[in-house]
């Protein structure tokens, strides 16, 4: 098997039919970059939000245990203050 | 015996199975076009009669049978949706349409581009041509009946449903050459028996189908990855591998902080 070709401007002509196959092959290479950098890049839009997600309910836990351990402080300062009394 | 098969309806045993099949495909697809590519535009001899121009074929054949071979895929997975109301199969029909509906269009232009030369005219109406743009308007039908609906098992279902008439269309496009007088030609390789084409431009071709058949795999599986966590975004199997927690489930004396990673909650 060898390079059919006599040398590389003649295989870049294409025995004449450089536009017909060569605009095949590009818009072909165009058309399956597309559908594949697509997808990967809804992948990770995808894993995106989620690790956004994960982060917001990170946030609430945090902030609802501050507020139980706040709430608890004010609670044991009433106590002491109404013994006080 | 096949009841294990059942399992893959299971939307974290299909992503598992994605997960370990991806790279596989990906390493195929890479190196068989590669490979068929260079080999077909510079190694494979040139036709008597086409000339170089026939060089096409190394993507149009390809992408034909193929836009074909993911329509029926496609169709399938909508059966197994429907008739034992898979949700994952669903989800693959969603995954695979875009895939198809690109091999459809690169068949359509690279046959433009290899026409024009050869019969002198971009497009015509004719029998096979226009059976394979039907093909395209069934991919974009089922495509846009998906998005249609909000709920997705009924959209599932509603696109299911047109895939599986679609099918009817596929060996319409395939008798064409046969059955009506086109200007397409006959079929080079899929008839039975020894094929029409010579041996040194049959295995560049080969190759070929075997690198667009791993794209397809390829590309159909990251859109499937995609497709289940999107859907089951909130469901505990997602949270545990993400490590994400739905506050809204977790009871006020549980303790909360610095075991996120443990699934929580979830419908």
């Amino acid at each position: 098997m060898d390079f059919k070709f006599e040398n590389m401007t003649a295989f870049f002509d294409m025995g004449g039919y450089a536009f017909f196959v060569w605009m095949s092959f590009g818009l072909t290479f165009i058309c399956m970059a597309a559908i594949l950098f697509h997808s990967l890049f809804m992948s990770k839009k995808i894993k995106q939000g989620v690790e956004k997600e994960r982060a917001r309910a990170e946030r609430i836990l945090t902030a609802r245990a501050a507020r139980k351990d706040k709430m608890r402080e004010k609670r044991r300062i009433e106590s002491i203050e109404n013994e006080d009394e | 015996m096949w009841k294990w098969i059942n399992s893959f309806a299971k939307p974290e045993k299909a992503y598992w199975l994605c997960s370990i099949l991806l790279p596989w495909f990906a390493i195929v697809a890479v190196v068989s076009l590669v490979v068929g590519i260079i080999w077909g535009l510079g190694f494979a001899p040139s036709d008597y009669q086409q000339g170089d121009s026939f060089r096409i074929i190394y993507i149009h054949v390809p992408s034909a049978i193929l836009a074909m071979g993911a329509y029926v895929a496609m169709a399938i997975g909508a059966l197994v949706g429907v008739v034992w109301q898979w949700r994952t199969a669903f989800m693959f029909m969603v995954a695979i349409a875009p895939v198809g509906a690109v091999m459809t269009f690169i068949s359509l232009f690279t046959g433009s581009f290899w026409g024009k030369p050869m019969w002198g005219t971009w497009w015509i109406w004719d029998a096979r041509l226009t059976s394979q743009l039907i093909l395209l308007f069934l991919y974009l039908g089922v495509i846009s009946l998906y998005a249609a609906f909000e709920d997705k098992q009924q959209a599932g279902k509603a696109a299911g449903v047109m895939a599986m008439v679609g099918v009817i269309n596929i060996p319409i496009i395939h008798f064409s050459v046969e059955w009506w007088n086109t200007l397409h030609q006959g079929a080079s390789i899929t008839k039975i028996g020894k094929p029409s084409i010579a041996e040194p431009m049959l295995w560049p071709l080969l190759i070929c189908i075997l690198g667009f058949a791993a794209f397809i795999g390829w590309v159909t599986l990251i859109r499937m990855k995609n497709e289940i966590i999107l859907r089951d975004m909130h469901r505990p199997w997602v949270a545990k591998m993400f490590g994400v927690i739905r506050p809204e489930k977790v009871r006020r004396g549980d303790k909360i902080l610095g075991d996120s990673d443990k699934p929580r909650g979830g419908r």
